[in-house]
């Protein structure tokens, strides 16, 4: 992927603004416990080389922004990250876990099921047995089809689902 | 004051927590505010999942949501900071920005939706404690609550603080504390009680055990605190602090509710109707 640093610009995030002072990597809660590393991020994206795209530690960010509002050069970091993995989409290298949730959204429209037993249980505290489509799932269900479509994102769901 | 407001359910709520679902369609009845349902809603959907994909695909499936809100002609409430974020991020975006608006209207236009942009996101706690108020809210307790609780905010809902302008996301925020003690229970301060639930943004879809060792301190510092209950206000976090306490030890010691459950039972709702184990 050529000029990461300069798409995430176009996107408002200006990683080159970063000197590699490590105060993300230092507020991050996950970087206690495990491999995530933002600042490294950060660098390995300011070198616009695919290595980042490759890096699986993108997939550990919680999200909680807690570097984002603590970067002393305003950098959006967390914003980066999700970048970074959108990027990392576009070469089938997005998380498998993420890709099932994906097409469970797609498929039944949430991103959980609904299953029996909760449907009992929601009956018996006097709401609906479904929360929603109750009567028009086949013509939701197309709705997010033809949004799909119409966004592009089903080649790409595919291009994805072939490198497993 | 908003007298009626759409009820955005999201999934994890109506699919796991329904008894939150029926506390939190009790404590706005009971507070005069008139619901309407969005029937044909689908998940939010993620930012942390699905931005990360595809921003379009993001943008349009919320956009859906939000222009289906949009008929009701109320406010969009949801009760989840996961949702909060992504309905109310993809407002701004759609509100600020005109191509944007252009681009998304064109493929809903495929689906003969339109999104106009007329109605705000509101997270259920920002319309009790901004809207609503204190105020009117005290006057609706029957039943005061003598708990000790943890507040968690969980981090969607104060950040990023250069968007959350709504809510004071400040690095110490009182709001929920102080619409906590409104139920009668106290607000008991535990070690890192800012920190993430370790859940969010599919970590916990992508690497479960990792995230359960942010929640392991977390819950013990709760334990150090000696409380009755932990209180949150999004169903992700409490689905890592529920099932996570489970996953860690095979026991489960630290009752976890959400905020709507503790006022329901203040307001005088049983336990039972509400699904409130404590």
């Amino acid at each position: 992927m050529e000029n990461i640093s300069k798409i995430l610009k176009e996107s408002g995030i200006n990683i080159l603004d970063c000197y590699q002072c490590g105060t993300c990597t230092g507020a991050c809660p996950p970087a206690d416990y495990t491999r995530l590393n933002v600042r490294r991020i950060i660098y390995g994206a300011q070198m616009d080389g695919d290595e980042v795209l490759d890096d699986d530690t993108l997939w550990l960010c919680t999200t909680c922004f807690m570097c984002q509002e603590r970067c002393p050069r305003d950098i959006r970091t967390v914003d980066a990250i999700l970048k970074l993995r959108s990027l990392a989409s576009q070469k089938g290298l997005m998380n498998r876990k993420h890709l099932e949730v994906i097409k469970s959204v797609l498929e039944t429209g949430y991103s959980i099921p609904l299953d029996e037993k909760v449907q009992d249980r929601r009956e018996q505290l006097g709401l609906s047995r479904k929360p929603h489509m109750e009567d028009d799932r086949d013509k939701t269900l197309g709705e997010l089809k033809t949004i799909l479509q119409s966004t592009s994102a089903d080649e790409l769901l595919e291009k994805t689902g072939e490198e497993e | 004051m908003k007298e009626s407001v759409s009820l955005y359910l999201g999934c994890i709520i109506p699919h796991r927590y329904p008894g939150t679902e029926v506390s939190a369609r009790k404590v706005l009845e009971t507070l005069g505010t008139k619901i309407y349902d969005i029937p044909s809603a689908t998940c939010c959907p993620p930012d942390g999942i699905f931005k990360a994909f595809q921003e379009e695909l993001w943008l349009t499936m919320a956009a859906r949501n939000l222009a289906m809100a949009e008929k009701n002609d109320a406010d969009m409430i949801t009760i989840c900071n996961g949702c909060y974020a992504t309905l109310s991020d993809a407002s701004r975006i759609l509100k600020n920005n005109a191509d944007a608006k252009k681009r998304v209207n064109e493929h809903l236009g495929k689906i003969g939706l339109a999104f106009n942009g007329n109605i705000n996101v509101r997270h259920i706690v920002e319309l009790l404690y901004y809207d609503i108020g204190p105020d009117r809210i005290k006057p609706t307790i029957s039943n005061p609550l003598d708990f000790r609780v943890a507040v968690h905010y969980g981090c969607h809902l104060l950040y990023p603080s250069t968007e959350r302008r709504n809510v004071n996301s400040d690095y110490n925020p009182v709001f929920l504390d102080e619409l906590l003690t409104l139920t009668g229970a106290e607000s008991v301060d535990y070690r890192d009680k800012g920190t993430c639930c370790g859940a969010g943004g599919g970590a916990r879809k992508a690497a479960k055990e990792s995230t359960l060792e942010v929640t392991a301190d977390k819950l013990s510092y709760i334990r150090d605190a000696d409380v009755d209950c932990l209180v949150v206000v999004c169903p992700l976090c409490r689905v890592q602090f529920d099932r996570g306490q489970r996953e860690l030890a095979k026991k489960h010691t630290i009752p976890v509710v959400d905020y709507t459950q503790l006022l329901a039972l203040a307001q005088g709702e049983s336990a039972k109707d509400i699904d409130f184990r404590c």
